[in-house]
């Protein structure tokens, strides 16, 4: 799995983008394991509770997990995940 | 009076005349002012099957009533012709503080008509006007205009000017004020040159009359606050509309290589993040703006060197993936040009990549471009290609003339990727559904600003929906091309849809005018407008044929990319749209629809 990271979450975590080796079911999983990695401020940026902050999207493979299961979306190996923090342009 | 001035201002060029007028009251009421008021007071006035370079036409320069109040990001101008690029009604609008100048100057509107024998300028202030000889201006860049302008008659003035550009009429030309800000498309400025007009300088002294002060202060400070707040303020600060880039290239809907793809693998290398770190110098907003995403860059060394401002997220695209290119220094560079040139980046791009395109395919040769590459990614030839399109020089002839007359001249029309003639923006409608039928449907050909539905499609903003699904996008098209058209009628930023709604500037506006407008008040007038620029559309003998995508994106599915092997479903979603907006299957309002909106 490769995740990808844009605007200020690159500050959180210091890189642009990680392979990612550690199994994880589904978003909810990846998540939390990235959390452990990069900390409190990275768990702030994309946690509201349990549930994904209002904040940040989040995309697999181009598809923002809005449209498919929200933070209970399966993951696979090969997949790429992108974190965006809400932006927007003209 | 409140809100308004009630008075405008009528300047003929041909026979020099200076006429003040007395603002129509119940036009201004259903209008509001900027693009609202501004097509109005034009269509009134205008044979819509008039040349648009030809002295017939007209520039209407109008601000909205929020424009010189503290109201958030509400410091635009519109300025409304018949556009010489499209044939189409055309409405540009720009921030910076001009318009809050011709405000403080007391007009609800600037009317310009006729042609003037020799290059001349308008010197302003308040009730004082002067025609001032431009011949020492004729040639001279943006910067060297506005400068000279300003010395010539007050630091203190605010300039709107068009540059070579302008003046050699290259068909998407701007009108630039302040030097950076830019009245971008559609090619006003190409108009403006026509007129032998090179210059307008503004010193205002007047305030604007606000009917409940106190109210008015708390709703504009409540809203201020709720769209500073906003996260999606924040980031545009920090890293201005190019943090886009990347967001549409992860979709795989960012147009690379002419719209031949939707998806560019180091598109990173010309995004925000990287603008942010190597150049920018810093950010900078306009007249009463609580965001600042505008960017002033500076190339340090190398080839490409210098210091002005952007790129936008448009720029940013047209003149790096839509070209292959993903140099962001010489991305910079060429947007700089457009800029000191006078002219429209997402056009020039666009029509280069386009050239780029007949280029590669061998229908054109070195012989043709005198000898420069235009291989995909070639970014020293962009920035060649930059100053001869804005100076008409050589091929840059023909650039000046836009994509869809530049690749019908050597038979491959489908190498255009325009609407209505004008060149559609940087999100690939075949990723994202609903911003297609925007562009098909818009009033001044191929535009994203006048019905953002990026907001919701790839955004995040509610209500969120699926970009590549077409179920409710017509519904979502409409109700942000009614809203959108409302807010440029109070002079508006559309960023400030982010954090404010109808309720919001229903509320600012009836303090200001002391009018009471309600949300629906509000949307309506948004809606009057469309269809009121519909109208003269149709009048200008456009039809239901014209709202319609470049065939590449209803046939070429993209090729590589999360967006593989997707088109766009415009034709599908056409008749609903038709029908939500009250028009016949032709697209042409009914009778009932256009009563209902006070249109006939």
């Amino acid at each position: 799995m490769i995740i990808r990271y844009f605007a200020d979450v690159r500050d959180l975590t210091g890189c642009k983008e990680e392979p990612w080796t550690k199994a994880a079911a589904n978003l909810r999983e990846l998540l939390k394991e990235l959390v452990a990695k990069h900390g409190t401020a990275f768990e702030k940026r994309v946690f509201e509770g349990c549930d994904l902050s209002s904040t940040i999207i989040i995309f697999i493979n181009g598809r923002d997990v809005t449209h498919l299961k929200g933070i209970d979306s399966p993951l696979k190996s090969e997949d790429v995940v992108a974190i965006f923090p809400m932006v927007a342009g003209g | 009076m409140y809100g308004w001035t009630g008075k405008i201002l009528r300047i003929n060029l041909t026979d020099r005349s200076v006429r003040f007028e007395s603002t129509n009251m119940k036009d201004a009421q259903l209008y509001l002012g900027a693009r609202g008021l501004a097509g109005k007071i034009y269509i009134d006035e205008s044979d819509p099957m008039i040349d648009p370079l030809s002295a017939e036409n007209k520039l209407v320069f109008c601000p909205g009533p929020f424009t010189g109040t503290f109201a958030p990001s509400g410091g635009r101008y519109h300025v409304v012709t018949k556009s010489p690029l499209t044939g189409t009604i055309t409405g540009a609008n720009s921030g910076g503080s001009w318009g809050a100048e011709l405000r403080y100057a007391g007009y609800d509107a600037l009317i310009i008509e006729g042609k003037s024998e020799k290059p001349v300028y308008i010197w302003l202030k308040d009730d004082k006007v002067e025609f001032r000889d431009a011949s020492h201006l004729w040639g001279k860049w943006v910067p060297d205009t506005t400068d000279m302008v300003r010395a010539e008659t007050d630091l203190e003035a605010k300039v709107a000017c068009v540059g070579p550009a302008g003046e050699k009429q290259v068909l998407f030309a701007a009108i630039m004020n302040e030097m950076h800000r830019a009245a971008g498309r559609g090619g006003v400025g190409a108009v403006m040159g026509s007129k032998n007009l090179k210059a307008i300088a503004i010193v205002g002294t007047k305030g604007v009359k606000v009917a409940d002060p106190k109210a008015f202060k708390e709703t504009v400070l409540a809203s201020r606050a709720l769209l500073k707040a906003h996260p999606v303020a924040q980031g545009l600060g920090l890293y201005g509309t190019d943090v886009l880039v990347n967001i549409l290239n992860t979709i795989g809907s960012l147009p690379s290589y002419n719209f031949q793809d939707g998806y560019f693998p180091t598109a990173d290398k010309v995004g925000g993040e990287s603008l942010r770190a190597n150049q920018l110098v810093r950010n900078k907003g306009c007249y009463s703006c609580v965001i600042s995403c505008g960017r002033i860059s500076k190339v340090k060394s190398g080839p490409f060197a210098g210091e002005g401002e952007g790129p936008e997220y448009e720029a940013g695209w047209s003149l790096g993936p839509d070209c292959g290119i993903d140099n962001l220094d010489a991305v910079i560079r060429s947007n700089h040009l457009c800029n000191e040139l006078g002219m429209d980046p997402i056009s020039f791009g666009s029509t280069l990549a386009c050239a780029m395109e007949l280029f590669n395919t061998g229908v054109i040769t070195l012989k043709d471009t005198e000898g420069v590459d235009l291989s995909w990614g070639n970014a020293e030839a962009m920035v060649e290609m930059t100053r001869k399109t804005g100076l008409r020089e050589g091929i840059g002839n023909k650039l000046g003339l836009g994509s869809y007359r530049l690749a019908n001249s050597y038979g491959h029309p489908e190498m255009s990727m325009t609407v209505k003639k004008q060149e559609i923006p940087a999100y690939d409608p075949r990723g994202v559904q609903g911003i297609g039928l925007e562009y098909a449907t818009c009033t001044r050909g191929g535009c994203h600003v006048k019905g953002y539905t990026i907001s919701c499609e790839v955004l995040g903003c509610e209500p969120k929906m699926d970009p590549r699904v077409t179920t409710g996008k017509p519904g979502l098209v409409k109700a942000f091309q009614d809203v959108t058209a409302a807010v440029d009628a109070v002079g508006g930023c559309i960023f400030g849809t982010f954090g404010m709604g109808g309720p919001d500037y229903a509320t600012m506006l009836s303090a200001l005018t002391g009018m009471t407008y309600t949300a629906e008040d509000f949307v309506k007038v948004g809606e009057r407008i469309w269809n009121m620029e519909k109208l003269y559309n149709l009048e200008a003998g456009f039809t239901a044929a014209d709202d319609q995508l470049p065939t590449r994106m209803t046939t070429l599915p993209i090729k590589t990319g999360p967006a593989k092997g997707e088109i766009s479903h415009v034709p599908e979603m056409l008749p609903e749209y038709y029908k939500l907006r009250g028009w016949d299957e032709n697209g042409v309002p009914t009778k009932e629809r256009l009563q209902e909106l006070q249109l006939a």
